[in-house]
Order: C-alpha cells, then sequence, then structure tokens
C-alpha cells in the first residue's frame, strides 16, 4: 500500500498549525479502501455536538486491507514520518483510526479536540463530495479563529489534513448537504 | 383551578378530575404533554405579540448560537401558575422565549448547572418535524438518557429535570420556517 508516494505536502501556520497531503492516496486506493470500509459495522453517533455514523477502530477490524493500512499508518516508519512533517519528532508515539460517514443533514461542530495524548489529530478523505467545487455539498473542515470561521478546507479523495491539537484548534466539520462524507480520522498520541 | 381565573388556558385542562391525572401521569413518568394547552384566540394573540419581541442573538461557537429574550414569568402567570399546580413546585421569576433556525444550536457545557427541579416547555412552532432538528433534549447524568421534548403548536410540555443538562439539537439545512418556545425552569 502507498508503493508510489506522490505527495504534496502544504504547511500552513495560520489559524492554527495544519498541514494537507495532497494525493496522500491515488482515487483508485480510496475507492479500494472505501469498499472495504462500507463493509464494516457502523454505529449512530448522535448528540449535542455531533451526528454522523462512527466505525469500529481499524485495530480491530478482520478485513485484511483495512488491517494492512492500519499496520501502515501505525508503523514506526510512518509515525516518524509525521512526527518530522509536524515538527513533533520523539513526542508521537500510538494512533487510533476510525472510519465516519457523514450522511446529509450530518455535522460535527465546534471544539478543540482536546483530550490528555492527542497531539496531531488527522483526516484521510476517501472521496470527494458532489459539486464540492462549488462549496454547497458542505463537509468541509471549518478553521476557527476569534469564533469565526477563517479556513474551509474542502474534502478531496486521497488528501491527509493534519492539525496540532492545541487550545487554539477550534475546528468543525460543516453540515453535509447533499452526498456522503467518508473518512478515515483519528489522533497521533504522545 | 376555575376557569374564571384562567381564562387563557384550554377548559379541559383545568377540570379538577383531569388535573389529578395529569399529576399522576407526570409522577409516574417524569414528563407530561399537553396539546392545545391554550384557548385557540389566547394563543395567536401571545404567539404574535412574543414574534415580534426584539431578541438579543447570543453566539460563541462552542456553547450556542440562537437568540433569546427574557420575560418575567408574571406576563404569562396563568401559564407558570398552572406548571406550579402541577409539579408542587415553585418556578423561577424569569423564562426564556427563545428563536431559532437554520443553523442554530447550543451545546452542553462544563459550566452549566444541572437542573434540579421541574422545567416546562410551551411550544408556538407549527409544523415542525423532528428530522429538522432543533428540538429540546434533557440529558440525564444519573440514568444516561436522552430525553428528546416532541414539538407541536400550542402544546405544553411538564418534565422532571432533576440531574439533567439540557441542549437544542442544531437546526439543519431541511428545515422550514424558525422554533418558537418559551421555556420555564
Amino acid at each position: 500500500m502507498i508503493e508510489n508516494k506522490n505527495w504534496k505536502i502544504k504547511k500552513f501556520n495560520s489559524p492554527f498549525k495544519h498541514w494537507i497531503i495532497e494525493g496522500f492516496l491515488s482515487e483508485s486506493e480510496c475507492s479500494h479502501i472505501i469498499k472495504h470500509i462500507i463493509a464494516q459495522k457502523f454505529n449512530r453517533k448522535d448528540c449535542d455536538l455531533f451526528q454522523f455514523y462512527q466505525g469500529e477502530d481499524l485495530k480491530k477490524t478482520k478485513s485484511t486491507i483495512l488491517k494492512d493500512f492500519h499496520k501502515y499508518f501505525s508503523s514506526k516508519d510512518f509515525i516518524n514520518e509525521i512526527s518530522e512533517i509536524t515538527g513533533k519528532e520523539g513526542i508521537l508515539k500510538t494512533i487510533d483510526m476510525s472510519p465516519f460517514i457523514y450522511d446529509s443533514t450530518d455535522y460535527l461542530l465546534p471544539h478543540d479536540d482536546r483530550l490528555e495524548g492527542r497531539k496531531i489529530a488527522y483526516i484521510l478523505y476517501l472521496n470527494t463530495l458532489e459539486d464540492v467545487e462549488k462549496g454547497n455539498s458542505g463537509g468541509t473542515l471549518d478553521l476557527f479563529e476569534n469564533k469565526k470561521v477563517v479556513k474551509r478546507i474542502k474534502p478531496k479523495a486521497g488528501n491527509l489534513v493534519l492539525f496540532e491539537v492545541s487550545d487554539k484548534s477550534l475546528h468543525q466539520v460543516s453540515e453535509v448537504i447533499s452526498g456522503r462524507r467518508i473518512t478515515l480520522a483519528g489522533w497521533f498520541h504522545a | 383551578m376555575e376557569k374564571s381565573k384562567n381564562k387563557i388556558i384550554n377548559d379541559e385542562y383545568l377540570n379538577k378530575e383531569n388535573i389529578a391525572s395529569i399529576r399522576k401521569h407526570l409522577k409516574a413518568n417524569g414528563i407530561v404533554m399537553l396539546n392545545e394547552f391554550l384557548d385557540v384566540s389566547e394563543f395567536r394573540k401571545l404567539k404574535e405579540v412574543n414574534r415580534k419581541l426584539k431578541f438579543k442573538k447570543y453566539y460563541d461557537p462552542t456553547i450556542c448560537n440562537y437568540s433569546i429574550f427574557y420575560k418575567k414569568t408574571s406576563n404569562f402567570k396563568a401559564i407558570k401558575k398552572y406548571i406550579e399546580l402541577i409539579c408542587g413546585k415553585k418556578l423561577n421569576d424569569n423564562c426564556q422565549i427563545i428563536k431559532a433556525k437554520k443553523g442554530n444550536y447550543t451545546l452542553i457545557e462544563d459550566g452549566q448547572k444541572q437542573s434540579k427541579s421541574y422545567e416546562a416547555i410551551f411550544d408556538f412552532t407549527k409544523n415542525w418535524a423532528k428530522t429538522y432538528g432543533g428540538l429540546v433534549n434533557y440529558r440525564f447524568f444519573d440514568k444516561d438518557e436522552v430525553v428528546q421534548i416532541p414539538s407541536s403548536e400550542n402544546s405544553l410540555v411538564i418534565i422532571n429535570a432533576n440531574k439533567s443538562k439540557k441542549y437544542i439539537k442544531k437546526i439543519n439545512h431541511t428545515a422550514k420556517g424558525e422554533r418558537l418556545f418559551m421555556s420555564f425552569y
């Protein structure tokens, strides 16, 4: 998996440190993973802060493809690579990874992700929402500064988004208006 | 309670036997919903007055995004007295009138105090579908349970909200119109 790296790494400092790795996966790799993701068991999550479908952590999956992907993502080599990109050398140790599906009207309201051990949050987009270029399908990762959304990152298949978890990392997933947003997401932990 | 003292409330709910039965239902279930609670013409008048209030918008992304108007419960003396009669507890002197539209929500926050008593929601909203979001939810921390208050025009819901915190579910893009309701606590 991920034999030909055609990554284009973009670093941003504002409103808080984040990185977009374009082409982390190819579209065909995304399609392949999606086939296995949608066969997983998902639970509906619904509370004041969010509503979406969440699958089990992939370290428990029985799918060989997903198990391999999880093994790659949680490997020392890969964690070191992410540590270098994010300037967290020697800090990042483990990951967790769950699949998420957001259908129409699903969302994740503003929060900062802070919880003990979480250092870098990540979202790997497995599909591109329809009409995403027009910006009307929702499902964007919105970054806040001074209580206002100052940046919207559109879901694009194969892109990996990383951000530093801190008291500044206020973000949300905007409500999905049309289509289905499928991602793998979690954190790199200390 | 006689009609002469409570002209705005539907006669059905002033009948002694019905009052006893409502109290019994509330005690047994922790919640009771009274549809067509106000006399229709009184309801329309009250709705019109409340709709025109100058609401104050509250926005903090990690707490809430909605509009409120605080009013003395003396303006709604009959409703307040009726709720107190049913639950047997005194209510706060203020009530909130809440207006919420697409994108609005409130979140449970650490600084929010748990309710210790009965609360009530009086609803002005017409034809509000559950799928729009926007309903009031009580999260009970001792039972790890969430109770959602249905929306129905001219309905009063009284709930034993002890050990709960409430939130308004985010209103999504499919919603038509606005939510308007009063919260007694």
